[in-house]
């Protein structure tokens, strides 16, 4: 791609080529006092690096620049207006030809960034199109009688020979500077390049003023720059190393002395070009070696960065969707693990409890396949509306068949979704996939509820079968991920029938014991190494003398409360009647505390029943204020519960109101 | 789709005989009410409600009741409420105040009966 040159209208176009004819006059003035051989014809030609890293900087339109400063200079110094005219048309035409060509197959003013592009460039403007200019300018010389016919050869190859060195030593130099002049150097490499350039002119004043007149001394500091510091500073040092060794030659020292002047002038120009020629490519190599390192060190941090924010965010997500604390279900303990996997988590496993009306409640295990924030979105998106359409009451097989119309193609995922009624022991449940929900009853034995369903999102033709059965009262319902029963060794068959021992003839009693038994047996040490988790849920044991319980004070509650009353009363030696009775008066005294709890936080209330030598007493409280009843039925409520209870007491207070109900039980349980 | 509790609706002749089963409650005695009186056209001659099934009522489903005999009053449509004798929640419904508001029989035999003596 070709950058726009900057030069963008004919006052700065102007500009330039003035500045550029002045440059290129003053150094060809000097390059021309080194014309030993010919008036014209010099070893050391610094303009044709300046004109050719100005074409390729600034344009083509820089052209009259060259033509008049190589006009002007030739003019005052030697020949006549014509051979000036063809000399400068030389000049020109190499820096037009060089240009063009550095710009088409060398990579352009960035040609000194690559190595491949440096032989490039010496090749095509160093080499041919200083050609041009020798030729076009040694034939116009000849013709006008400026150079005689035998010393065609020997002044085309001094002017060829300047030229080249020219074109290769000053533009590499030019282009460097103008495409990299920022210099950000720490303190430590402004000292090391102090030291260098200290290092450059005492060699080079060393070797080239004749004291030790070994030129390959040079060579280590051509090594240094390359090495150390970049193309840059390499180019630099060869143009300060080149000013050094023609001072020394002219002043008939240094290594490179032979017959003439013009002969050492060569020697030394040859000598700086195949310096140039060998250090700029290694420096370039260096650089873009470095470059290369630097970039693959940017690259991985940002992998390693983004790898981090996906990680993090997949924790995020993951913990945020299980539940943070498990709801308390009256009658029930409910208790759950999450084992991510090592080396990694890997996301996409969930479970869920939440009560249901009626006092069931709904057990959710599930796995979306994949894993990362794809899987986490995913399971995001199943586990609320699988919640969703569970509280809209929504039996396990109508969840299931909602959930798999909201899969979009190409996500899968398993679930168990199992509803479990803790008074009657009654579950229904849909098992899409996953590994099947294993029950522990009360006599040690373990059951497997095996009958299962495709997963969700697969296209074929979809039945999710819902299967209902009653357990023995007391059960324990364990669901699992496959994490726990898959390991690298062994397969999942053989898991199933460890994760039956492991369980099998365990007393229920405490939940997490049982949960942080299983894992020990199954897994070990050893992480699992896909996502696990775990999610039981048993009766909770119940004191026959105390009953407490706090519910959110909303009108589904009272079914919860009758439920737990129902599993508890019996254990007090009430008859059918007392219980009724109790459950309704009991009811009465909720339903008053809901329809106080009006406000804008979610209010709650609390019933604490206790059995004392056959007397039973129970306060129901809230935090509302006793509302006196409205309408001619309302007061039926506590008209109820004087009939069914012995005494009946209404207390109110400004924290809230508390009725204390109590009733004599005729066959109490005695202790 | 609460399951707390269902109202079943077949006709007999002209008579609606509409089984309550389950439990009322604060939650779902409004549902329960619209329900019944969504069941009743006024081409029937009257309400026979079976609470044989319904397991728990508590004030605000003795409303329903309530509100239900009254309305079917203002339409001069009969009703008779089905509680069997041993019945748990003939304990609410034979407080004092209600007895005399409620027609209450024992098996649906008594209230088609008492329900064709009111015809006469």
């Amino acid at each position: 791609m070709r950058e726009r040159p900057p030069i963008s209208n004919v006052g700065k176009t102007v500009a330039a080529n003035v500045g550029l004819a002045a440059c290129y006059f003053i150094a060809a003035k000097l390059g021309l006092k080194l014309a030993f051989l010919n008036a014209s014809a010099t070893a050391v030609w610094p303009p044709s690096g300046i004109a050719l890293a100005a074409v390729l900087l600034l344009g083509t339109r820089v052209w009259p620049g060259v033509f008049a400063g190589a006009f002007l200079a030739n003019l005052t110094t030697a020949g006549t207006l014509v051979t000036s005219v063809g000399i400068a048309v030389g000049n020109t035409l190499e820096a037009l030809v060089g240009a063009t060509l550095v710009t088409r197959f060398a990579g352009g003013r960035d040609a000194f960034d690559r190595a491949q592009n440096i032989f490039r460039f010496v090749l095509l403007a160093a080499m041919i199109s200083t050609a041009v200019s020798a030729t076009t300018g040694v034939t116009a010389l000849s013709l006008a009688g400026f150079v005689r016919p035998g010393d065609y050869g020997p002044v085309w190859l001094t002017w060829w020979l300047g030229d080249a060195s020219g074109a290769l030593i000053i533009a590499s130099f030019l282009l460097l500077w103008s495409r990299h002049h920022r210099v950000t150097w720490t303190r430590e490499r402004l000292l090391e390049g102090a030291l260098l350039a200290s290092a450059v002119l005492i060699v080079g004043t060393v070797v080239f003023g004749g004291i030790f007149s070994f030129e390959y001394l040079t060579v280590p500091l051509l090594a240094w720059a390359a090495f150390r510091f970049g193309p840059r500073e390499t180019a630099t040092v060869i143009v300060l190393l080149s000013g050094i060794a023609i001072w020394g030659t002219l002043h008939g020292a240094g290594p490179f002395l032979a017959a003439t002047q013009n002969a050492s002038l060569l020697l030394l120009q040859a000598f700086m070009a195949i310096m140039a020629l060998v250090n700029l490519p290694v420096a370039a190599v260096v650089a873009e070696r470095k470059e290369a390192v630097e970039r693959l060190r940017d690259s991985e941090q940002q992998f390693r960065t983004l790898y981090q924010r996906e990680r993090g965010t997949v924790e995020v997500l993951q913990r945020s969707l299980l539940p943070s604390r498990l709801p308390t279900i009256p009658g029930l303990t409910v208790a759950a693990r999450y084992v991510p996997a090592a080396p990694e988590p890997l996301g996409g496993d969930w479970y869920d409890v939440f009560p249901l009306a009626g006092g069931r409640v709904g057990l959710v295990m599930g796995d979306v396949a994949g894993h990362g924030v794809g899987a986490a979105a995913v399971m995001a998106k199943l586990r609320n509306a699988l919640r969703a359409y569970a509280l809209e009451g929504h039996s396990p097989k109508q969840v299931a068949e909602r959930l798999n119309r909201v899969m979009e193609r190409g996500e899968m995922a398993s679930v168990v979704y199992l509803v479990l009624d803790p008074v009657r022991w009654h579950v229904s449940y849909i098992n899409a996939g996953q590994p099947p929900p294993a029950v522990l009853e009360p006599t040690g034995t373990v059951k497997f509820l095996d009958q299962s369903s495709i997963p969700l999102g697969t296209r074929l033709p979809r039945s999710y079968d819902e299967h209902e059965l009653d357990l023995m009262p007391q059960s324990t319902v364990l669901l699992y991920t496959d994490g726990i029963i898959e390991t690298r060794t062994q397969g999942a068959e053989a898991r199933l029938a460890r994760l039956e021992r492991a369980v099998a003839g365990r007393p229920a009693t405490d939940l997490d014991d049982l949960l942080t038994h299983l894992l020990n047996q199954i897994l070990g040490e050893n992480a699992p190494i896909d996502d696990a988790a775990l999610l039981a849920v048993a009766a909770s044991p119940l004191d026959p003398r105390r009953f407490h319980l706090e519910l959110v004070a909303l009108p589904d509650s009272l079914a919860t409360l009758r439920n737990a009353l129902r599993q508890w009363l019996p254990q007090t030696g009430a008859t059918p009647e007392e219980i009724f009775a109790v459950i309704t008066a009991v009811g009465e005294a909720a339903a008053n505390a809901i329809e106080h709890a009006y406000g804008p936080k979610e209010a709650a209330f609390e019933v604490e029943a206790l059995v004392e030598s056959g007397r039973l007493e129970i306060a129901v409280r809230d935090k509302g204020r006793w509302r006196t009843p409205r309408g001619p039925m309302r007061g039926h409520g506590l008209k109820m519960m004087r009939e069914l209870m012995k005494s009946v007491e209404v207390a109110s207070g400004p924290e809230g109101t508390m009725i204390r109900l109590s009733h004599t039980l005729r066959n109490a349980v005695r202790s | 789709m609460d399951p707390l509790a269902a109202v079943r609706v077949i006709l007999k002749g002209d008579v609606v005989v509409a089984s309550l089963e389950g439990e009322v409650d604060l939650s779902n005695a409004r549902d329960i009410r619209e329900d019944i009186l969504g069941s009743i056209p006024n081409t029937a001659t009257g309400l026979i409600l079976d609470l044989t099934n319904t397991s728990y009522l508590d004030s605000q489903g003795i409303q329903v009741l309530l509100d239900v005999t009254e309305l079917l009053g203002v339409r001069h449509q009969r009703i008779r409420l089905i509680v069997p004798k041993d019945a748990l929640i003939r304990q609410v419904l034979s407080l004092t105040s209600l007895l005399s508001a409620l027609a209450l029989d024992q098996t649906m035999e008594d209230a088609l009966a008492n329900f064709q003596a009111a015809d006469l």
